[in-house]
């Protein structure tokens, strides 16, 4: 009998349990995340109203990549229109090579710096590592909301979505990798820096 | 590599305040999506044949006409009986279909598709039987379209001259309207025109470029003598399971030349049939044949492409770099178009090229054949990075991740590309193209060629 999870896990940590023996292989996500296949195979064949459910059940996350990289509401509806549309069109070459919500992430995320291009925003996309930082982490400190989203807001775009990513939403390097179209190294670097820059701006506020 | 992840941070980040949508987000996305999924292969509503998708299926069957016809109709659309052969093969008939479609000015008629799987020109009924649908079209060498559902309200039409694409779809809800303005002049920036005849023709092109050993066998069809062509095609793997074939057939009359259905299928079992009725050739059009205007109170979704249509001289202007173009054509094209856009779309498998930037798309036609070079700035600060930017791109005519295109790769030996490493695509399912990156440019050549001319025109490219 498979485990039935309680509540969702990373999908780096199932695959170690997996490993491990822990879990069996089924109880790891299917290629769609955790969509329903039959709900994935309709929106593949064009049934809007299942990539309507695709949509609620990424929303929440999607919003919170395209609105902390956009700053605004609108900004955000706006591309996450442009975004979910062109989704749906896509939606019958979806390979399922990576999970859905992967995919999802890099379309919402290439369309993020569309808009930011399009705007003229800087988009610096440096790949230089950085030496380790030896100031306490950024959560072992007292975070206020405020000045966490302000320290966040400060960040590049790639840190800022590499960040949200990896320490918010779970993905693994690899999976944040494919998400936003770079190597997995270049994931390690971005949440190097970006972790350091956060330390910089919230540490004085100890 | 460790996955080192901030647990902490990660908690705090995601009790950060999350904005809900405005208040017409979810009623505009639904709006949206509905009308995709009208033009969608596998839209779960009634059976529906309208749009690019008809555009698509009207345009092989067209191509077919000019592939099969060695004979050319003219004026009532009567049929001109041909000499008959001795032998006819496949090469032959490319010749001729070659022919045809270098000098084909008009066409007008009917065409009706029979399905039995969501094709992406229609749609199987909901307990999976056959649909069978008609349409009226007529096309111009131009590039004018209209395309009119017989006992339906579905229509659409692009003008050549206004480059403005025009769509009325009956949906679900009601009556949806979509124009597209300032379209590019030809894929991969042609964005919903992408399924334009030509582009379909180039398939058909690709299928004889492919064939040229398939075999003609003779064969009686309702009660004529014809030709049979049959050729294997590589299956979408992604269609899902029988939603691709593996053959396509074509029978082609064999006192007129006319084309009396084109069948895909798959180990045998039918998927879908076009069969063409009514041709007239070369009549002349009214323009305003391509010009659809709008029921009062439809609701009409608007989107402008962006591209100019300019001289190269102001191309260069908009793009920032001096454009480069081939020399060595096909006999008889004729560059007719020039358009350029400072931002274009996104381009290959999935659309995940880096942002297009610096476009310019340049259509050389003869006749229906039309061949398209693109160039667009490489970038340098792609999501790969700049030190990676040339290999953060892929094949910008790429087909989707679902097909299986075979590129052949080779060095450019010529020309302002020389030394650039290459790329050549012919398959029965896409547009035969070139691409190739460096440091500077994406470009592609597409259209109506060989393979060899293809390679030709790579190692033709000079500033202009």
């Amino acid at each position: 009998m498979d485990l039935v999870l309680p509540f969702p896990l990373p999908a780096w940590v199932l695959r170690i349990a997996v490993g491990l023996g822990l879990l069996r292989a089924s109880a790891l996500p299917q290629a769609s995340g955790d969509v329903d296949r039959l709900v994935l195979a309709r929106a593949r064949r064009g049934d809007h109203r299942a990539f309507a459910q695709i949509v609620d059940h990424y929303d929440h996350r999607l919003r919170g990549l395209a609105y902390r990289l956009l700053g605004d509401r609108d900004r955000m509806d706006d591309v996450l229109q442009e975004a979910y549309v062109k989704a749906f069109r896509s939606m019958p070459r979806f390979k399922g090579d990576s999970a859905l919500g992967t995919w999802l992430y890099r379309i919402v995320y290439n369309a993020c710096i569309d808009d930011l291009r399009a705007r003229k925003a800087t988009v610096p996309l440096d790949d230089r590592l950085d030496v380790a930082d030896p100031r306490p982490d950024p959560a072992d400190v007292a975070i206020g909301r405020r000045d966490l989203a302000a320290a966040l807001d400060a960040l590049p775009p790639d840190q800022k979505a590499a960040v949200l990513l990896v320490d918010a939403y779970g993905l693994d390097y690899a999976e944040a990798a494919h998400a936003l179209g770079v190597a997995a190294g270049t994931i390690g670097s971005r949440l190097s820096r970006a972790r350091a820059t956060l330390r910089t701006r919230l540490g004085p506020q100890r | 590599m460790t996955d080192q992840r901030d647990e902490r941070l990660g908690a705090a980040l995601r009790r950060l305040e999350v904005p809900d949508h405005g208040p017409d987000f979810h009623p505009r996305l639904m709006a949206r999506l509905e009308q995709e999924a009208a033009r969608h292969p596998g839209s779960p509503r009634r059976p529906r044949w309208t749009g690019p998708y008809m555009l698509t299926a009207v345009a092989a069957a067209v191509v077919v006409v000019a592939l099969a016809t060695t004979t050319i109709l003219r004026g009532d659309g009567d049929l001109q009986p041909g000499p008959e052969p001795e032998l006819i093969t496949a090469s032959v008939v490319r010749a001729k279909v070659a022919g045809a479609l270098a000098s084909l000015k008009t066409l007008q008629g009917e065409v009706t598709v029979e399905c039995a799987i969501f094709t992406g020109t229609c749609s199987p009924t909901d307990d999976g039987g056959r649909t069978t649908m008609s349409s009226s079209f007529v096309t111009t060498a131009a590039g004018d379209e209209r395309i009119t559902g017989l006992g339906s309200t579905d229509d659409a039409a692009f003008s050549s001259v206004t480059r403005t694409y025009r769509q009325i779809t009956s949906t679900g809800g009601g009556v949806q309207g979509q124009e597209i303005t300032n379209v590019a002049a030809g894929p991969p920036d042609a964005f919903r025109r992408s399924v334009l005849r030509r582009e379909v023709a180039s398939v058909v092109r690709a299928f004889l470029t492919d064939s040229s050993d398939v075999p003609v066998t003779d064969t009686v069809e309702e009660g004529r003598d014809a030709w049979r062509l049959v050729t294997p095609v590589v299956v979408n793997k992604l269609a899902g399971p029988g939603g691709s074939g593996d053959q396509l057939e074509v029978v082609v009359d064999r006192q007129t030349g006319f084309p009396l259905r084109v069948t895909e299928s798959l180990q045998g079992r039918f998927l879908q049939e076009i069969r063409l009725s009514n041709l007239v050739v070369d009549e002349p059009v009214d323009p305003s044949t391509f010009e659809l205007a709008f029921p009062p109170g439809v609701r009409v979704f608007h989107q402008d492409v962006g591209f100019q249509r300019v001289t190269l001289d102001q191309a260069a202007a908009i793009v920032g770099y001096r454009p480069v173009l081939p020399t060595d054509l096909p006999a008889g094209f004729e560059l007719t178009e020039v358009t350029a856009a400072a931002q274009g779309g996104q381009t290959g498998s999935e659309g995940m090229n880096p942002p297009a930037a610096g476009v310019v798309s340049v259509a050389y036609r003869r006749g229906f054949d039309q061949i398209v070079v693109s160039t667009r700035k490489t970038g340098d600060a792609s999501p790969c990075g700049p030190r990676s930017a040339v290999s953060c791109w892929g094949d910008p005519m790429s087909s989707g991740e679902g097909e299986t295109d075979v590129p052949e790769p080779f060095l450019v030996g010529g020309g302002a590309l020389a030394g650039a490493q290459a790329e050549l695509v012919v398959s029965a399912r896409g547009t035969p193209h070139v691409w190739t990156v460096d440091d500077r440019l994406v470009v592609t050549v597409s259209g109506d060629a060989t393979g060899d001319e293809l390679r030709r025109l790579a190692e033709s490219f000079a500033p202009r």
